[in-house]
């Protein structure tokens, strides 16, 4: 938190949930995923959403990270309204405000370590040699500096989840997205790669929505969030990270 | 502190960067570089492809500018020309008595004429330096430096004996300005000296000319009187010369027989472009694979991609701009080949034309450079519009969050039943084309381009409901791994129905060729057969009054000679061109293949009343039997009614056939041409020939005597020779197929590599795996083989009874070459059989555990 | 001797160009001298002697000389008083030696033959030229002891050697002339007794006579329009082998034709300075035919006014002439009687008058060649 206005920050909503309603068509018939869902994040936090598998969490990141259009309800985020984008709108969007981390990493293979963490900083208008720069500097922060040259598939499971969070936060985005991001991993490297994302969250001050199947990592969220057949439920903030 | 709180509200509109991003362009560079061997197949194909259109064309366009050239060297720009009405020369004076009767002094003489100079052929042309400026006649080769060539022309003249050719063609004979030389014509020969070279900057189109005055040419070639009398005139001054012409001219436009020659020849190389872009559209084919296999494979690298925030624009831009890295290079190499194939090629073609149609004077590569930027573009194009549905599918990547196991194979279901639909209507749409008796050249290309791709677009359904079909009957017959090989197939239709369809449109490809060449020979063979009369011919070469009688006698009087047929033929002018009239004695039906005479009507042939026609004349000018057609007799114009069609494979401007006793009244000073002898049974008949050729000796003229069995042999070899070319098309066409084949299968095995590591993880050993994907691909080869060949065979149809008919107005017989059609069969197996080869071999260095860690 | 320009004419680069309509300014780019492999005359007969000559013999051809020609030139007038020049010339060229072997070909040629015809119509202030080539066989142009020609243009002569007839029509060009001419003086021997020395070289001369006075009558058609003219021509006849001398740039030539019954025919050669060369001469004949050689020294000629081609080429179209104590005035029928053919040159009809008192005296011809 680089901080003067922190606590005023705090106090604002960053990402207003109204609303959602979410149906996949199966077999001709509507098979409804979120009913009728509200909720808001405030800027700087971090919040845990539980929930049991096929409850509709990934649809909820999907919604909120644009990737899918959504249908009912109203998604706000730093007072943009996304149902009023556009594919291509809400695509721009995602570049330049969303960090996404998933269970299985999904790095570029044919790209090396520094150059997938580099790739979004492009993808946002930077040049390609300073972004380059850039990526190693982030990767040498978290000890990776020597793997910066590394494809994926000469890095371990935890070392390619680390490089996917550096490429999730790189461009500073407003909001962080983290879909099981330890699901994959063992416990050692889960713990090692939460300090990273702890890490770096706090250096940008990026409100993060962190969707897990593991209490102990909910426990570290400043908040956390269940959801169960369609309606989603908040428990006390008791635990701090 | 987010970065959102600073931006302004807006900020999202104009979003600051391009979406595309150099790394992208690393990764697909990378990813290109690790399935090398799919891109080099892709780009061998495109170049093969490209290679094929490029030297197809430039050999066409090279022999096309040829042949141009020739025509313009030969004949130069006229209007008119006079020639003697029973095609024989034009009495000298004739000119003199043009010029100071009627003073029509854009006269000048034409005279040519074939010698041999050191063993070489040239043509010698015959001109009149003063005449030719008159006339202000303009040719290739004489264009430049008029007043030079007057010079060298007055030069000939004076030294009476001087000729003049072209740099290049004097120099590659060493021969030197004064350099004494004999010009051989007709077993005769005369000195000659080189007086001076010609050069500049059209001189080549002379590179196979000899040119002398007029003088010394008739002396060359052993005769006085001339070819024609070119002319430029003005249809008034036409109107005058007619009326004043002696009866035995004729005034003619100047240029109509060799526009009929070069739209026949024209036809021919259509059909030779045609099978060159059937090549391109196979490359087409395979790029689509390629393409689309790197898509594919590429789905979850896409999916994150778009998950990140990259536009589908860019992706689109990503896959197109790939192949079009790929389709450039490939495209360039490809024109370069080309260039080099296209020398090669070039041969063959003018060749061709020279046998089938005009005595080219040149025959050195005129390459047009603008095609090889065609070719390329060409290239480049349908690689990039071969990429677009890959391209469009990689911008509609789902993002990875989206990604659900491999729809692919369940969309292919649906697929190539809409495919299989839209094949039906391109059949149906190239049936409706073909209908119409008559039509374009290039509307009986679209139909068969229209056929080959609907057919194409159907083979995946055939496939799968075979496939599906044998599989049901098959359930307990067949080993499990068989059955699996045919599964698989069966699952990845959408790829393995693509290679099908490329090997079986190449194999096709040579079923159709060769069933139309051999239908074609087979044709040519029979029609021989039944217009060669007699064993034994004796003809005469020098176009003179036809064969003296006191030579028949003399010939009659051997004992090894029995019986004797004639025939006759002169030049005839009928308000259809000019044409060759022949007339023989004997029947009609023991001369002549007939194709349409009714009984009636060949009793009417023999009364002398009508006369038949050669197919190919009367396809060209849309007569038939019934209809009257006009012509010029020295008594004025006679109109006679067509009374039959014959078949006639002779190139040129047209034929017909006269009854014998319309003949000798039309010329009844002229003798037979050839003589057909029968030899009495015990006749010895390479001793007959050597006893003919010695009795000719005594006899004036220049004449010719051959057993039919070498005349056979010789248009036979003719034949091969000009569809030499066909072969070598052919050739490149199926390697092109076997690359794409290869590509495709191999792609399909190296797929599925994940899926035979787990079969031999669960037991299956290196020989089983092995033995199971070759079984797969053979599988694949015979299906190919066996639809390529009914679609050979419909191919063959089409281009014997439409394209040969509307390029050449002959029909022919429909033979099937059984061993055309076991070749092709054998040829798609082969080529199936050595796509497997790859996989089966890797199988063996894959480790079932690294197999399953690599997924 | 002015004639000696056939050779160049022949081989004009224009020829095949065929340049009737519209011939090149420029500069010849080809001489039939180069193509003829220069001065060879071996093999030609050659005019070293003075010879007797014989009519109407020698008004036939003169086989193994190398260069011969036919040249008419005349002034007629309708009855209405239409004036008119013409010109008519045949001129052959060997391109090789008599007896050299030739080839059996009915076209084989040693000699090519052109002509030039124009006519000047005064009233209408217009003149036209043209010209023919062609080779000499198959009977395409030639001269036997009756008749020479060039396919249909032709001079017949019988054997009344006095009449003579002229024919040549063009259709392009819509010109013709269709005359009968008597002859009214005997023949005028150039040079000494028709020995006309080019150079103090033997052998390098030709023969040269002129017909200094043929009454004419006729068709003269131009712009496709007959008319019925009577005139008088001159017919200058020379055959000879030698080329040209290497020092000449050109020359002038006058034949005027006195209304008293006398002529004057005089050659000036230019020197590459443009003086007048010393074998430079001509002759004058009297009423009863007596001649009298002209040498350049007894002769005067001043220009008085030019006149400048499209070529640039600038020709005289007013002379001053002095001879024995008379001065006369040559004025140009019209200033542009410029020959636009392969080699461009000026001849035309012109008239004479006395130089102190305007009376007109006479009619001629003039011809202006700058090499």
């Amino acid at each position: 938190m680089r901080g003067d206005t922190g606590e005023q920050h705090e106090q604002q909503a960053l990402v207003r949930v109204s609303g959602l309603g979410h149906a996949y068509a199966q077999g001709g018939q509507a098979q409804a995923v979120l009913r009728d869902l509200s909720f808001t994040l405030r800027r700087g936090e971090t919040v845990a959403l539980l929930g049991r598998s096929g409850c509709g969490k990934t649809t909820l990141l999907n919604l909120i990270s644009g990737i899918e259009a959504v249908q009912q309800g109203e998604i706000e985020i730093a007072g943009i309204r996304l149902t009023a984008l556009d594919e291509e709108a809400r695509t721009r969007f995602r570049r330049q405000h969303i960090g996404f981390i998933y269970q299985f990493f999904n790095l570029v293979p044919s790209l090396t370590a520094a150059e997938n963490v580099a790739l979004i900083l492009e993808l946002n208008g930077a040049p390609l040699q300073g972004a380059m720069e850039h990526a190693r500097e982030l990767l040498g922060d978290i000890g990776l500096g020597s793997k910066a040259d590394h494809f994926a598939a000469q890095l371990s499971g935890g070392e390619q989840q680390r490089v996917a969070i550096l490429r999730a936060v790189a461009h500073e985005p407003a909001l962080v997205l983290a879909d099981e991001p330890t699901g994959n991993l063992d416990a050692h490297s889960g713990q090692d790669m939460l300090q990273v994302l702890r890490q770096r969250l706090r250096a940008h001050g990026s409100t993060t929505l962190l969707v897990t199947h593991s209490l102990a990592v909910a426990q570290s969220a400043d908040r956390i969030l269940t959801l169960d057949e369609g309606g989603i439920h908040e428990h006390a903030g008791d635990f701090a990270w | 502190m987010s970065t959102l709180a600073t931006l302004p509200g807006n900020s999202l509109a104009k979003a600051h960067s391009r979406g595309s991003a150099r790394l992208l362009w690393r990764a697909s560079w990378r990813h290109a570089r690790q399935h090398r061997w799919q891109s080099w197949l892709s780009v061998v194909g495109i170049m093969l492809g490209v290679m094929m259109v490029v030297a197809v064309d430039l050999a066409n366009s090279s022999a096309r500018r040829a042949f141009d050239l020739s025509v313009a060297t030969l004949s130069g720009t006229l209007t008119h020309q006079i020639v003697a009405l029973d095609g024989g020369r034009v009495d000298d004076e004739l000119f003199t008595r043009l010029r100071s009767e009627l003073g029509i002094r854009a006269s000048a003489p034409g005279l040519r004429g074939e010698v041999r100079l050191q063993g070489r052929r040239f043509t010698l042309l015959g001109i009149d330096p003063l005449s030719e400026a008159a006339l202000e006649r303009r040719r290739p080769g004489f264009a430049t430096e008029a007043g030079a060539l007057l010079g060298l022309g007055l030069r000939t003249l004076a030294s009476a004996r001087g000729v003049l050719m072209q740099r290049d063609a004097a120099a590659a004979l060493q021969l030197v300005p004064g350099a004494e030389v004999s010009l051989r014509s007709e077993n005769r020969d005369t000195a000659v000296v080189l007086a001076a070279v010609l050069e500049g900057a059209d001189a080549q189109a002379l590179e196979g000319v000899i040119v002398a005055d007029i003088a010394l040419a008739q002396e060359v070639l052993g005769h006085s009187g001339l070819d024609s009398i070119d002319l430029r005139l003005n249809s008034e001054e036409a109107e005058r010369l007619r009326a004043w012409l002696p009866p035995a001219f004729i005034v003619v436009d100047a240029g109509s027989d060799t526009a009929t020659l070069q739209q026949l020849s024209q036809a021919f190389q259509i059909n030779l472009r045609a099978m060159s872009l059937l090549a391109l559209l196979v490359a087409a084919l395979l790029i689509y694979n390629t393409a689309s296999l790197s898509v594919l494979e590429r789905r979850a690298t896409l999916g994150v991609l778009r998950a990140l925030g990259v536009a589908r624009g860019t992706l689109l831009r990503l896959v197109l701009g790939e192949s079009a890295v790929l389709g450039l290079g490939a495209s360039v190499a490809g024109a370069a080949l080309g260039l080099l194939l296209g020398q090669v090629l070039v041969r063959y073609v003018t060749r061709t034309m020279d046998d089938l149609y005009f005595t080219l004077t040149v025959t050195r590569f005129l390459p047009d450079y603008r095609v090889l930027l065609e070719g390329a573009a060409l290239g480049l194009g349908l690689t990039v519009a071969a990429a677009l549905l890959p391209a469009v599918q990689a911008a509609n990547a789902a993002p990875i969050t989206l990604q659900r196991a491999l729809p692919e194979e369940y969309a292919w279901r649906r697929r190539i039943r809409f495919l299989a639909l839209l094949g039906v209507v391109l059949l149906g749409l190239g049936y409706v084309l073909l209908l119409p008796e008559r039509g374009s050249l290039v509307e009986g290309f679209v139909a068969l381009n229209c056929i080959v791709f609907g057919f194409c677009l159907i083979i995946p359904f055939l496939l799968s409901c075979a496939l599906a079909l044998v599989l049901a009957l098959t359930l307990r017959h067949l080993p499990q791994t068989l059955r699996l090989s045919l599964r698989n197939i069966q699952s990845g239709i959408g790829r393995t129905g693509l290679a099908v369809a490329a090997l079986t449109v190449a194999v096709s490809v040579t079923v159709g060729v060769g069933v139309m060449i051999g239908s074609f020979r087979h044709t040519i063979n029979v029609w021989l057969e039944q217009t060669l009369s007699g064993e034994v011919q004796l003809a005469r070469l020098d176009g003179a009054s036809g064969i003296p009688p006191e030579l028949e006698r003399a010939a009659l009087a051997l004992p090894q000679l029995r019986e004797v047929r004639r025939q006759y033929w002169q030049t005839l002018h009928t308000d259809f061109g000019t044409v060759r009239a022949l007339a023989h004695d004997g029947a009609a039906a023991d001369q002549l293949y007939l194709k349409q005479a009714a009984a009636q009507d060949l009793a009417a042939f023999a009364a002398g009343d009508v006369l038949l026609l050669a197919e190919s004349f009367a396809w060209r000018h849309e007569l038939k039997p019934g209809d009257t057609l006009r012509y010029q007799t020295r008594e004025g114009e006679q109109s006679v009614r067509v009374g039959g069609l014959y078949f006639d494979y002779t190139t040129g401007t047209g034929a017909l056939e006269l009854p014998l006793s319309r003949f000798r009244q039309l010329w009844p000073e002229q003798g037979p041409q050839r003589l057909s002898f029968t030899l009495t049974a015990l006749a010895d008949r390479a001793a007959t020939l050597e006893a003919l050729r010695t009795l000719t000796q005594n006899f004036p003229g220049a004449y010719g005597v051959a057993a039919n069995a070498e005349i056979k042999a010789l248009t036979l070899a003719i034949f091969d020779r000009t569809f030499a070319i066909t072969d070598v098309l052919r050739l490149l066409a199926i390697l092109v197929a076997f690359v794409g084949v290869l590509s495709a299968l191999t792609a399909l095995q190296l797929q599925r590599m994940r899926e035979y590591a787990l079969l031999r993880a669960s037991g299956m050993t290196v020989g089983e795996t092995a033995r199971m994907i070759l079984a797969q691909t053979v599988a694949m080869g015979v299906c190919a083989g066996l639809l390529a060949l009914p679609l050979g065979l419909w191919m063959s149809q089409v281009l014997i009874d439409v394209i040969n008919r509307r390029s050449f107005g002959w029909s022919m017989q429909h033979l099937v070459p059984w061993l055309v059609l076991g070749q092709a069969l054998v040829l798609a197996v082969i080529a199936a059989l050595l796509a497997g080869l790859y996989p089966a071999l890797r199988i063996r260095r894959l480790s079932p555990a690294l197999a399953l860690r690599e997924a | 001797m002015r004639r000696r320009t056939c050779l160049q004419w022949l081989a004009a680069p224009c020829v095949l160009s065929a340049c009737a309509k519209a011939p090149p300014l420029a500069e010849p780019r080809l001489r039939l001298l180069d193509v003829l492999g220069g001065d060879d005359t071996a093999g030609y007969l050659r005019a070293s002697a003075p010879r007797a000559f014989s009519f109407p013999a020698d008004h036939g051809p003169h086989a193994g000389f190398r260069n011969e020609w036919w040249y008419f030139t005349g002034n007629v007038d309708t009855a209405e008083g239409r004036r008119f020049g013409y010109q008519l010339t045949f001129f052959n060229s060997a391109l090789r030696p008599p007896d050299s072997p030739g080839l059996s070909s009915a076209w084989d040629s040693p000699r090519v033959w052109m002509a030039h015809f124009a006519i000047t119509d005064a009233q209408g202030r217009t003149h036209d030229a043209v010209e023919r080539f062609t080779r000499e066989n198959p009977g395409l142009a030639g001269a036997n002891d009756g008749r020479v020609w060039l396919e249909d243009w032709e001079l017949r002569f019988g054997d009344d050697s006095r009449l003579w007839q002229l024919r040549a029509f063009d259709a392009a060009s819509g010109m013709g002339i269709d005359f009968a001419l008597r002859q009214l003086k005997p023949p005028m021997l150039q040079g000494r007794d028709g020995l006309s020395q080019k150079n103090l070289e033997p052998g390098n001369a030709s023969y040269y006579y002129s017909l200094p006075r043929l009454s004419t009558g006729g068709t003269l058609r131009i712009g496709g329009q007959d008319f019925n003219v009577r005139g008088q021509s001159w017919l200058d006849r020379e055959w000879s082998t030698s080329a040209l001398a290497p020092d000449q740039s050109g020359w002038n030539w006058f034949s005027l034709q006195f209304d008293d019954g006398q002529e004057l025919m005089y050659y000036e050669l230019l020197d590459q300075n443009g003086n007048a060369h010393p074998q430079s001469a001509g002759n004058w004949s009297s009423r009863d035919a007596q001649q009298t050689y002209i040498t350049p020294a007894e002769i005067t000629l001043t220009p008085l006014a030019t006149w400048t081609s499209p070529a640039g080429t600038v020709y005289v179209t007013c002379w001053e002439l002095a001879y024995a104590e008379r001065r006369w005035r040559v004025d140009a029928v019209l200033q542009d009687q410029w020959m636009n053919l392969s080699l461009p040159y000026w001849e035309g009809a012109v008239d004479v008058s006395d130089a102190e008192t305007n009376a007109p005296l006479g009619r001629g011809y003039v011809e202006m060649v700058r090499v």
